[in-house]
């Protein structure tokens, strides 16, 4: 069939508004990459220079160096990988119990959800004297539980009402043939309900990686994640802009590769109960 | 052995009593079908069975073991769900090592089970298929597998053929008939249909809201019936009623009189009952009656109201004011709408309930499900 005139005008219209939205949302990102490998009298020239005369990589090695970076990234990978295994092993158990046994009722699940709704400055000063009292500051154990108490609650909310859309009657079979509780959890709930736990475990491990309020006011050298590096570079006259987007590169990649890695998932993990 | 015995179980969810005080008896050896309508807790009893709900009191064992505080994982019971449970994630072959498995066995001794199970139920070909890829006659026939696998010596099947298609349901109620035969084990068969219980049980269980309305073989059920319930229940065709009252008629033979018509009561019946208490309901099949051109004694007055084709047979339709009544016939009367007509049951083919109880008036073969 030969498509009409407007059939093709319209795809030809919606493609185009893709392509603006596209360009809106990536040119910032691009303008990073850009401003990461040019030379220091390039970034802020005006007019502006959409490419530079030459790739410098010299930004990265300062950045990394002299800046700290390669402590951030260390610090960040650490910091947001023990808050993702903790929040995940607590999570799931949390979210089976709430989902499949109805743990505390309505009730509990929905104050452990509260806790998102909270704004993150109304607790920051009493966290602050928390984590001083017990002479946590600056600590990833501090940094890492921060951010566990902030993934459970989404962690519990998603993977709770996926749980419940498992059919219970595959773990009572599994019951009846031999399995204990534990063993039924593990060998049907879990593989059933994966999808959605990769989906969370990536969005814990970007609100981990992202967070800079917290991490600003618990931490100060011994613990430095890259978000908080970043405004370090911006102190004095003589602003880094190159190292900036340096390690603003650094900081995004890892989130970008991991995203394209498990998209699979992420599209059936967030939807939510589509488990068939 | 492999006997169950319920004993006093009371079971609720929240405020809605599905058991209170309930007793059953399941023999060795044989097949047992639990039949009643949505909702009567035929689901329940079952699990209760294999201990996938709690007891609020009662006792259930099994065989010689007491098995009320036995986690189902201890029960050794082979079952199969109403949605069949198989594993979504797992291959075929994995949903039907998954028992053997999670009990430590051999692999040897595992892989030489699936294939002996999966070719005596002809599903040998399909065991690296995932269940999605799998059609729904034979998703039950995996769940089947996965529960005789065990071999165990109890097996609970909850309304393992009801989601198939006609075609398919017939051929299954013989399979599981034969199976069930050849394993020599204790059967419990959930199901809603009569049809698939009148074929295969041993022995019915009828249940209504978790009463057991009647247990027996299907001879039993369906030549005395125990009350209104289930003479409504159990039979192709739905049961005629008519209700009446008794009075004495030429001579002082006990008779039941009602619009239209008139019948002897057998003097068994007349006899326990007092006379002034009130209405009596008759029940007759369809398939025990004749049709007659004039009235004579016995025959009850109708008006034909069209005809059912059925193969072999034709069911006639009849209006009788307000309530219909049928006739299941070997030769098409081709009777004209609107003519009357007398309908004739025969008089050993008569039910007779108490209209205010249900309960069977007891006749001169009085003696309820035959003890043993
Ligand atoms: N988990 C539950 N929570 C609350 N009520 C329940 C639950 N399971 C069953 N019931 C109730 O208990 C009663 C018996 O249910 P059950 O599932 O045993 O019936 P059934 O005979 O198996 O019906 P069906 O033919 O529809 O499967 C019904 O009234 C049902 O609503
Ligand atoms: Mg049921």
């Amino acid at each position: 069939m030969i498509p009409t005139f407007g059939a093709s005008f319209r795809r030809g219209l919606r493609a185009f508004a893709a392509f603006l939205v596209l360009f809106v949302f990536l040119c910032p990102v691009l303008w990073m990459l850009i401003t990461a490998i040019k030379p220091p009298g390039e970034w802020l020239n005006s007019p502006p220079i959409f490419w530079p005369s030459n790739i410098d990589l010299g930004n990265f090695t300062e950045a990394l160096g002299r800046w700290g970076g390669f402590k951030g990234l260390v610090d960040s990978l650490a910091v947001a990988s023990g808050a993702t295994l903790l929040s995940l092993v607590v999570g799931v158990f949390a979210a089976y119990s709430l989902g499949r046994f109805r743990t505390g009722g309505e009730t509990l699940s929905f104050s452990i959800l509260s806790v998102l709704f909270m704004p993150p400055v109304a607790v920051a000063v009493p966290m602050y004297l928390f984590w001083r009292a017990f002479g946590l500051l600056d600590s990833f154990t501090a940094l890492i539980l921060q951010y566990t108490v902030f993934n459970v609650p989404f962690i519990c909310w998603v993977l709770k009402s996926f749980f419940e859309d498992i059919d219970p009657t595959m773990e009572e079979s599994a019951l009846v043939n031999g399995a204990t509780r534990w063993r039924a959890f593990v060998d049907i709930a879990v593989p059933l309900a994966r999808p959605a736990i990769v989906a969370v475990a990536l969005l814990s491990f970007i609100f981990s990686w992202n967070e800079f309020f917290f991490a600003v006011i618990l931490t100060r050298a011994r613990v430095t994640t890259l978000p908080v590096i970043l405004p370090t570079l911006m102190e004095g006259h003589d602003i880094r802009w190159g190292s900036i987007a340096a390690i603003a590169t650094i900081a995004a990649l890892p989130v970008i590769a991991l995203t394209f890695a498990l998209q699979r998932y992420l599209v059936r993990g967030l939807s939510f109960g589509a488990i068939r | 052995m492999a006997e169950v015995r319920l004993r006093g179980i009371r079971k609720s969810y929240g405020p809605v009593q599905v058991f209170d005080n309930f007793a059953l008896d399941i023999r060795d050896g044989e097949l047992l079908c639990l039949l009643g309508p949505s909702g009567s807790g035929k689901s329940t009893l079952i699990r209760l069975i294999a201990g996938l709900e709690p007891l609020e009191a009662g006792s259930i064992f099994i065989g010689p073991r007491d098995v009320t505080a036995l986690e189902p994982r201890h029960r050794h019971i082979g079952m199969t769900f109403q949605g069949y449970a198989l594993y979504p994630h797992l291959s075929v072959r994995r949903n039907l090592s998954y028992p053997l498995q999670v009990r430590k066995i051999a692999d040897a001794e595992i892989a030489r089970r699936v294939t002996s199970t999966a070719a005596q139920l002809g599903i040998g070909h399909l065991l690296d298929r995932r269940i999605r890829q799998i059609s729904g006659g034979e998703q039950q026939r995996v769940a089947i597998g996965r529960a005789i696998i065990q071999e165990p010596e109890l097996y609970l099947l909850d309304e393992p053929i009801s989601n198939l298609d006609a075609s398919l349901r017939e051929s299954v109620r013989g399979e599981l008939r034969r199976l069930q035969q050849t394993l020599g084990a204790t059967m419990v068969m959930v199901t809603h249909d009569q049809m698939d219980a009148l074929a295969v049980a041993d022995r019915i269980a009828v249940l209504q809201q978790g009463k057991l309305q009647q247990i027996g073989t299907p001879r039993d059920l369906y030549r005395r019936p125990a009350n209104l319930f289930v003479a409504r229940f159990i039979g192709r065709l739905r049961m005629n009623f008519l209700s009446g009252r008794v009075a004495e008629g030429e001579g002082g033979a006990p008779m039941l009189h009602g619009d239209g018509f008139s019948l002897a009561l057998p003097v068994e019946i007349a006899r326990r009952l007092d006379s002034a208490r009130g209405e009596i309901v008759v029940g007759f099949r369809p398939e025990a009656v004749e049709i007659l051109p004039t009235q004579v004694a016995g025959a009850i007055s109708v008006v034909a109201a069209g005809e059912l084709f059925h193969g072999e047979q034709t069911i006639e339709l009849f209006d009788r004011g307000e309530e219909q009544v049928q006739a299941m016939l070997a030769v098409p009367l081709g009777l004209k709408r609107g003519s009357s007509a007398w309908l004739r049951p025969a008089p050993d083919a008569l039910h007779f309930f108490d209209r205010e109880t249900g309960e069977r008036l007891a006749d001169k073969d009085a003696t309820r499900e035959e003890t043993r």
